[in-house]
């Protein structure tokens, strides 16, 4: 019932249409001050160009549907693009985001704006969103100072931020840098500490030309949560419960933390060649190490706490069972959670080197990109767009022992091939040091680099008249991927896991149509075609890039994408309604597993994997009465498979497939997005005062398959239709709602504004399941003389309960 | 003010909190804790039924074997030299902890003892309507509430003897065998300890190898497939083996005395 409410309150609220003018600004929750971004209720072309404009869905998205996991229009976030100036701002292979760069920007000139449906002529062509920075220091209002506290319950405690911009007719610039710290108010084990600074300095040139240095530096500790059972969560009487930390020396430690430093410097060009021309370059450079740690474990238990036979449910004698179930309840952490007291006893007393040990897995970063792009109108009516992209990432892939744990130096040895039953013999990850005994901080377990390089060049032909425009663009080029092993592992000898692998090189394109029609200023209809490939992601290139050569063929992705949307702009609403239908083909996806079948440590490659995403989103801005706001954004998606994969899958020891056949994935929803998606604010704002309350409410949430379970090497060893549907069954989860506030006031002391902003997310501290997946492991159960297995139950995570955050910020002109 | 701020970021970045930096290991030194009784009176207590030790009562010895190689399942065996006892853990991954050569004190309240085919085995007290047994610990935690490996380890020597001289008060100690030579089936028999499970189709199968010494006199060497050394080739050589001497069904009709290698190591070609 709750699901309909959603289309009916979207029909009866979408034509009500107060007489109140716009004369609201925006704020955001995590900056707490006036962004500057002011709604324009004057020519609504002219507000809505270039096509797309700021997509009211997107905006109100941003934090209106975060107590769930979403994906925009149910496609893979690859398709998503973060861009500084054109330049991809997310770091590494693995595209790790600095979310700081944009804070500090913000605060010196820059802006942010997220646009859907793009045609050609920008930064980007992608089915997904493009999330662009732009601007200059010379858009700062004026020198100026700032300075923040803030207090919040959620990743930390405290913080502050702190702003300088200095502005005249030829230099502008400014510093901005931010402060973090704090353990979090109700996930256990979760902290953050994180700094930022980011300089700008810009230089106007001849007038027409800006020259802009950008330096940025951040460094982050991040101690994370983990995803876990139902019965854990059950155990435990938290649905914040984390099992990735224990006690150790009387207070928490995480085990697994991850921690970012990745300094950049950005050159940007803006200019005119001409009165009909303008040009824009950036070259950014960065250069740094993404860390993430964990346990591992040489043939030795799991010491992670909800590992299922440390439950009680699995202890046989009812006595102990009552005592391991009374610990849980009474949240006894020797039992509960990591127990890192036991971890260094074990390591002391084995006779082995090392039982259990902590590991940083290192990214190591070296990326350069370039991005250039113009525009040259030749008459009113035509505009030629045109620039090329080029960049090469370089990622060192390797692990260090971050922490023995009490053990000692040890000889490398592949850690899951100690115990399966092919291991007589022990597999060196590095047979070209042998006798290489590794202590604290030494690099082991594997070591290899991944370069990609890519270019590509674009252009767009513009016809705009106004009423109609139409844009035609492409984009061609190339990537290239290489992997360099520097480690030989004992079973994949030579050029099996040392050295080169052979090249992997995707031509790449994109063809864009799109047009818009004006029947008038209120009313505009656009339209948008994409057809394209791209290269196919770094981690499904390689069987198992860690320390093989081995190539999975996987060929480019092929997408392709249409969207219809109607935007109605007048004094009192703002909307957009958009069609949209996205298709993706020849996707590839790699699954490193133990296969319960067959005792073996396993790769998986799904090849041919066909998916496709297609619905209707509306984003709506009602003035109901003078300062007072309604926003809806609403979606109905559909994500799901659209093709029966072929599955492979290979032991992981010696490479040598072992299976293959289709996984019936067809019709399965990818469990990338909510079906449901709807976020309702209201919203107040006048001189010196703002505040909303919002209501966000998702339903249809369906786990990922996983491929496994739906091979009929597995569901075909079902012996009852219980078991076939246990293995084969779509998970559906609960739907998921969440009620948020915000409130800000401005005062004015000696002029200067000192702004009180408070918000409170999840004012009813509701248990929402923000994702969950299917694990891949299976239970063998004996009956007689039946044998039958059952999957591994699905692992949970909650979103944030009731949260806080309180900012205090000072402006100094 | 303005000029304070630059400094006010430098500070910040210098003032990190330290969630993630702990101390070295701490230091950890076991007690020792010495005997009350020896393993010997446990087996004079237990040749009729299983029995509840003293509350009070301490035995002690060191491992012999473990589950290192996977050839003993979950379990520990610990000896004396006079006698042997089998500690039923219930769990995994034991040899850490329980290495060969370690000395291991049992503190016997709410214990059981009991003896079956002349092994005798130690564990929680579990009780039915009709009868009380030893259960097995299950859980590390619970076990370390009766079970107390100290950090003293010593070379652990088998007991040489003939196939002639085996007797069931000697099942659970360290025994070595001289100038064995295997008494292959090549209609039973693969050229291994036993089935390897990556290779094997269906269950894989545990090995029952015969070894015959040059009196004629026989002995079953039993390992599990799970054994690492179970793909290994059983030598054709005169051989002395090294293992846990147990008794129990050899054939579907005969009982008999078997022993259970530790490793590889346990074979020593002549």
């Amino acid at each position: 019932m709750p699901r309909l409410l959603i289309p009916i309150l979207t029909l009866l609220l979408f034509p009500f249409c107060a007489q109140a003018q716009h004369n609201t600004y925006d704020f955001t929750e995590n900056d707490g001050i006036n962004s500057g971004e002011t709604t324009v209720s004057g020519d609504p072309l002219l507000f809505l160009r270039p096509l797309g404009g700021d997509d009211i869905y997107l905006r109100l998205s941003e934090f209106g549907f975060s107590n769930v996991s979403w994906q925009y229009r149910g496609l893979d976030n690859s398709f998503d693009k973060h861009l500084f100036a054109g330049l991809d701002m997310d770091g590494g292979l693995s595209r790790t985001r600095n979310y700081r760069l944009y804070d500090n920007l913000s605060r010196m000139g820059f802006f942010k704006k997220t646009v859907s449906d793009l045609p050609g002529g920008t930064d980007a062509y992608t089915p997904g969103f493009v999330e662009q920075i732009y601007g200059s220091p010379f858009e700062a209002n004026y020198g100026s100072a700032r300075l923040s506290l803030f207090g919040y319950n959620r990743n930390g405690r405290i913080g502050g931020r702190a702003s300088y911009n200095f502005l005249n007719e030829e230099w502008a610039g400014g510093i901005a840098g931010s402060y973090r710290t704090g353990r979090d108010g109700s996930v256990d084990g979760v902290f953050n500490e994180e700094v930022s600074a980011t300089i700008v300095l810009g230089r106007k040139i001849a007038d027409v030309h800006t020259l802009t240095f950008i330096g940025d530096f951040s460094w982050y500790e991040r101690g994370t949560r983990s995803y876990t059972t139902a019965r854990v969560f059950e155990l435990s009487g938290n649905k914040r419960y984390n099992p990735a930390w224990g006690i150790q020396d009387g207070k928490q430690r995480n085990s697994r933390v991850s921690d970012h430093f990745l300094p950049a410097a950005t050159l940007l060009f803006e200019g005119k060649a001409g009165d009909d021309t303008r040009i824009e370059a950036a070259v950014s450079v960065q250069a740094g190490e993404l860390g993430y740690s964990a346990l591992i474990w040489y043939d030795a238990a799991t010491p992670y706490p909800d590992y299922y036979r440390h439950l009680p449910d699995f202890i046989e004698h009812d006595f102990l069972r009552r005592e391991i179930y009374q610990d849980w309840r009474a949240g006894n952490p020797s039992v509960t959670q990591v127990n890192w007291d036991r971890l260094h006893y074990v390591n002391h007393m084995s006779d082995e080197d090392i039982a259990f040990l902590l590991e940083r897995r290192v990214e190591r970063v070296t990326d350069v990109r370039v991005t250039t792009k113009g525009r040259t109108s030749f008459t009113e009516n035509w505009t030629l767009g045109y620039g090329f992209n080029l960049s090469n990432e370089n990622t060192r892939f390797f692990k260090t022992a971050k922490d023995l744990l009490g053990g000692s130096p040890f000889i490398d040895i592949d850690q899951y091939l100690t115990d399966d039953f092919s291991g007589t013999q022990l597999i060196l990850n590095n047979l070209r040091e042998p006798g290489r005994r590794i202590g604290t901080g030494d690099r082991f377990g594997y070591d290899y680099t991944l370069n990609l390089f890519s270019f590509s060049g674009r252009t767009a032909l513009e016809y705009d008249t106004g009423r109609i425009s139409a844009i035609v663009s492409a984009e061609v080029g190339n990537s290239a991927l290489v992997r360099t092993g520097h480690y030989e592992k004992t079973n994949l000898p030579g050029t099996l896991s040392f050295g080169r692998s052979p090249l992997t090189s995707k031509a790449v394109r994109t063809l864009s149509l799109s047009g818009r029609y004006s029947l008038s200023a209120t009313h505009i209809f656009l339209v948008s075609l994409h057809e394209g490939t791209k290269m196919p992601y770094y981690g499904t290139v390689f069987t198992a890039p860690q320390y093989s050569n081995a190539m999975t063929d996987a060929p480019s992705v092929k997408y392709y994408s249409a969207s219809a949307s109607y935007l109605l702009t007048d004094a009192a609403v703002r909307s957009k309604i958009s069609l949209f239908y996205t298709g993706t083909r020849n996707e590839t996806a790699v699954y490193r597993y133990y296969d319960d079948l067959e005792n073996l440590f396993s790769n998986m490659v799904l090849k041919d994997i066909s998916k496709r995403s297609y619905g209707v989103e509306l984003g709506l801005t009602v003035a109901l009465w003078q300062n007072l706001d309604l926003n809806i954004a609403v979606s109905r998606t559909i994500s799901e498979y659209n093709s029966n994969p072929h599955a492979e899958i290979y032991e992981d020891a010696t490479q040598q497939l072992y299976a293959a056949s289709k996984s019936h994935l067809d019709g399965y929803d990818t469990g990338n997005t909510p079906r449901w998606l709807s976020a309702f604010e209201l919203r107040y704002s006048r001189f010196g005062w703002a505040g909303s309350l919002s209501y966000s409410y998702s339903a249809g949430r369906y786990i990922a398959p996983n491929p496994l379970r739906r091979m009929e090497r597995i569901f075909l060893r079902a012996t009852s239709p219980d078991y076939f549907n246990a293995l084969t069954r779509s998970e559906k989860l609960p739907d998921a709602q969440s009620i948020n506030a915000t409130f800000m006031r401005t005062f004015y002391i000696s002029g200067n504004p000192l702004t009180l902003f408070i918000s409170v997310n999840n004012v009813l501290g509701s248990d929402n399941i923000y994702n969950g997946y299917e694990q891949m492991r299976l239970s063998r159960n004996t009956s007689g003389d039946s044998v039958n297995y059952e999957p591994f139950p699905s692992k949970y995570l909650y979103s944030y309960g009731r949260s806080y955050y309180l900012s205090l910020s000072y402006r100094f002109r | 003010m303005k000029k304070l701020i630059p400094y006010i970021i430098f500070s910040l970045s210098l003032s990190a909190c330290g969630y993630n930096d702990f101390p070295p290991a701490p230091d950890i030194d076991p007690e020792r804790l010495y005997p009350t009784m020896g393993l010997s009176t446990i087996r004079e207590w237990t040749i009729e039924r299983a029995v509840l030790l003293p509350t009070e009562g301490i035995i002690a010895g060191y491992v012999t074997a473990n589950d290192r190689t996977g050839n003993f399942f979950q379990t520990l065996i610990i000896s004396d030299n006079s006698c042997a006892v089998e500690i039923k853990a219930g769990y995994s991954y034991l040899h850490h902890v329980y290495s060969i050569g370690r000395y291991v004190a049992v503190k016997t309240g709410g214990l059981v003892a009991e003896q079956y085919n002349g092994m005798i085995s130690i564990g929680p007290l579990v009780s039915t309507e009709f009868t009380q047994y030893a259960g097995e610990f299950e859980a590390e935690m619970y076990m370390d509430k009766s079970v107390f490996p100290a950090d003293y380890i010593r070379e652990i020597e088998p007991m040489p003897l003939t196939i002639a001289k085996l007797d069931k008060q000697l099942c659970g100690m360290l025994i070595k065998l001289d100038d064995l030579l295997w008494a292959v089936d090549p209609q039973t028999d693969s050229d291994t300890w036993a089935d390897n499970p990556s290779t094997a189709l269906g269950y894989p199968a545990q090995g029952n190898r015969y070894f015959h010494d040059p009196k004629g006199d026989s002995i079953m060497v039993q390992t599990s497939a799970y054994a690492h050394f179970a793909g290994y080739q059983v030598p054709r050589e005169r051989v002395s083996l090294t293992g846990i001497l147990m008794y129990g069904r050899t054939t579907a009709r005969q009982q008999g005395f078997f022993i259970k290698l530790r490793s590889a190591d346990d074979i020593g070609l002549e």
